[in-house]
């Protein structure tokens, strides 16, 4: 039996090997899909295009506008004399932000009197508009305080914040959005790249008619299985270890709970992912239904509904229930909760199983369908 | 073997559903024996030979392969059965050498003889020196004998060829049979499906599928005496066309008309008679005839003959 598996791996080997196209996809799309999600594609808003209308120039109004410009969240496009110069320049998109400081503000301010600044934002990407905004928010109140802070050490008073809101954020600090993506991203391209090179594979020797060959000699379709497999298997354990380690090195994700554990979910994941491409071979006669077939079980799935960018908690109740059977949602579970948080398995045991089911049906459903079709 | 039969087939039916694609056949293959199985496309040829590959289960009836049962043991009938298909079933992406490699695992052949079976099969195919290339950039004469080799790596007693010589030039078919004499003559058993009735009449032994019932089976010559019980006569004439039309139209003193060529053949009881018919009746047409001569019927005259009447009785 070994033997036969070992022809069988050893022949699939040669092939992957000579066919360079696919074997440059199979490594391309992965490092490719990883680069761009984890560099230049971000959530996070930074360099937000600011046009202040300082209508006070005083020193404490150059000062307040300062205080918005030590970060990179925002950068000064020019100083505009009106709101009316600033809504045109939102409306042109030369501006995200308008920020408008009346005329009395340093008078407001000495006076121990509140202050109103207005800011204008542009609403057409509500992602950065709502960011914007709140850091204009928090800006301003942190300017605030401090010459709250001045005021009160003035008149002898110690400093007294009603409340003091510092928040940390654990896990990811610098609230980094490719922290975020990178472990989606290794769940995405590694049940696409397991499920599709499985299922063409089987399905190229059906259509080329060497499949006849393999049935009407001795070997059983467990050991076609196996053996068909197998390569896939061990670059699907390659190319997650690249990835892990590519998440590491470049991407600042470290590996905080146990090793172990996840090997083993990985292991599980992959597994399901080759019964799923066997299976979807069963049902296609040709490359292209193949191809299409698998696409469509695995790409949008998991895009969308895999918690990889969209959280599944703000989903609707019915696309909530749609994602139990998205098999990247759990690895992801795991995923989250050993690389970036280093929980126990308790936190989490519960996707680790679903891995567990997930290999073992499609494995089961793989052989059952092939014992009848092969 | 079983009495010295290879091959063992009685009342082997095929249903699917209510349709009846193989009907009660019943025949024998000698060992070392050349088989040629023919029948027109849709007779069963092809689920006759997947039953007894193993492959396909029959709904009734019984065959035995090499001394195993085909559906009780289909394991033991695969190891001891070579098979080339229709199509080209090596893999073109990979060297002779690689298909071999792999043929050789498959079969479990042991490590001490691949190197020498692995030899055997270049040799036999002509293909010395080409053993790193890829099956594609081989001619397609040297193609179909690459597949035969490889069928016979592992040794099998009995090798199934499905239609080999398809699309093959007349000079590389014939080097292909000579190397299927060779096989037989050393004792393996060839069961070959064929469309070329040349090729039928090299074999051994025939069958005649027909949409599921062998109406024939024999050697070419017991096919020739026992099928024909009627003379055929080759009628040339000038306007071939025509006069195949008047002829078909007659009955009584002729059975079939065919036409081979420009030459056509009637099959008929009284020579003397539908000689001088057929003079009378193309002369009235103002056809020329150029000749009129009893000729042996062919393995194709015979298998018109069968299928007519077959068609007569449904």
């Amino acid at each position: 039996m070994i033997e036969r598996i070992f022809a069988i791996a050893r022949k699939e080997f040669y092939q992957i090997w000579r066919d360079k196209r696919s074997l440059g996809m199979l490594a391309f799309v992965p490092t490719f899909t990883i680069l761009l999600f984890g560099f230049a594609l971000s959530f996070d808003t930074k360099h937000i295009k600011l046009a202040v209308a300082d209508l006070d120039q005083t020193n404490q109004s150059r000062q307040f506008v300062q205080s918005f410009l030590h970060s990179e969240y925002f950068d000064l496009v020019t100083e505009i004399p009106s709101t009316v110069v600033g809504q045109k320049m939102i409306e042109a998109g030369t501006a995200d932000v308008v920020v408008v400081i009346p005329v009395d503000f340093s008078k407001k301010m000495i006076g121990g009197e509140s202050v109103d600044i207005q800011a204008l934002v542009n609403g057409g990407n509500s992602n950065v508009a709502t960011t914007a905004a709140n850091y204009v928010g928090i800006f301003a109140q942190s300017y605030s305080s401090l010459i709250r802070t001045a005021a009160m050490q003035k008149i002898g008073r110690a400093a007294y914040i009603p409340v003091d809101y510092r928040p940390r954020i654990w896990f990811n600090p610098e609230l980094k959005s490719s922290k975020y993506l990178v472990p989606g991203l290794m769940g995405y391209v590694m049940i696409i790249s397991t499920v599709l090179s499985t299922a063409l594979s089987i399905v190229r020797e059906k259509e080329r008619g060497t499949i006849e060959q393999m049935m009407v000699s001795p070997v059983s379709s467990r050991e076609f299985m196996i053996g068909k497999t197998v390569p896939y298997f061990v670059i699907a354990c390659v190319l997650a270890t690249l990835i892990i380690m590519a998440g590491w090195l470049l991407f600042d994700i470290p590996v905080k709970g146990s090793i172990p554990i996840l090997a083993l979910a990985l292991l599980f994941f992959i597994i399901g992912g080759l019964g799923m491409g066997l299976a979807i071979s069963t049902l296609a006669s040709t490359q292209e239904s193949a191809f299409f077939l698998a696409t469509f079980a695995t790409v949008l799935p998991t895009q969308l509904l895999s918690g990889f960018i969209f959280p599944i908690e703000n989903m609707p109740v019915v696309l909530k229930a749609i994602t139990t059977i998205v098999p990247a949602k759990y690895l992801l579970i795991v995923l989250r909760g050993i690389l970036l948080k280093g929980s126990p398995i308790t936190a989490y045991w519960q996707a680790f199983a679903a891995l567990v089911i997930f290999a073992f049906l499609t494995m089961t459903l793989a052989i059952r369908r092939l014992k009848k079709t092969v | 073997m079983v009495n010295g039969n290879s091959i063992e087939v009685s009342n082997l039916t095929k249903k699917f559903g209510d349709f009846v694609a193989v009907g009660d056949v019943s025949f024998d293959v000698k060992e070392g024996e050349i088989f040629g199985f023919l029948g027109p496309n849709g007779s069963g040829k092809s689920t006759v030979i997947r039953m007894l590959c193993g492959l396909l289960d029959p709904t009734e009836g019984h065959a035995t392969v090499a001394g195993y049962d085909i559906a009780k043991n289909p394991d033991d009938v695969k190891r001891n059965i070579g098979y080339m298909s229709q199509r080209f079933s090596l893999y073109e992406d990979l060297t002779i050498e690689q298909n071999l490699d792999f043929f050789a695992g498959i079969y479990k052949i042991p490590r001490a003889r691949i190197a020498e079976r692995k030899q055997y099969v270049i040799d036999v195919a002509n293909l010395k020196g080409l053993e790193k290339r890829r099956p594609r950039e081989l001619p397609g004469g040297l193609r179909q004998r690459l597949a035969l080799a490889t069928s016979i790596l592992h040794e099998p007693k009995i090798v199934f060829l499905d239609e080999p010589t398809g699309g093959v030039d007349p000079i590389s078919r014939r080097k292909f049979w000579d190397l299927i004499y060779a096989l037989s003559e050393s004792g393996i058993t060839v069961f070959v499906t064929t469309h070329f009735l040349d090729e039928a009449e090299h074999c051994n032994n025939i069958g005649f599928l027909y949409f599921g019932k062998l109406i024939a089976y024999g050697s070419p010559k017991e096919l020739k005496t026992k099928y024909m019980t009627q003379s055929i006569l080759e009628v040339k004439a000038s306007q071939p066309a025509e006069a195949l039309t008047i002829l078909g139209n007659e009955s009584g003193w002729l059975e079939e008309t065919s036409i081979f060529g420009n030459n056509i053949h009637i099959s008929v009881d009284d020579v003397e008679l539908a000689g001088r018919n057929v003079r009378t009746l193309l002369a009235s047409n103002n056809i020329a005839v150029l000749g009129i001569e009893e000729i042996e019927p062919s393995l194709e005259d015979i298998f018109i003959h069968l299928i007519d009447q077959e068609n007569k009785k449904s």
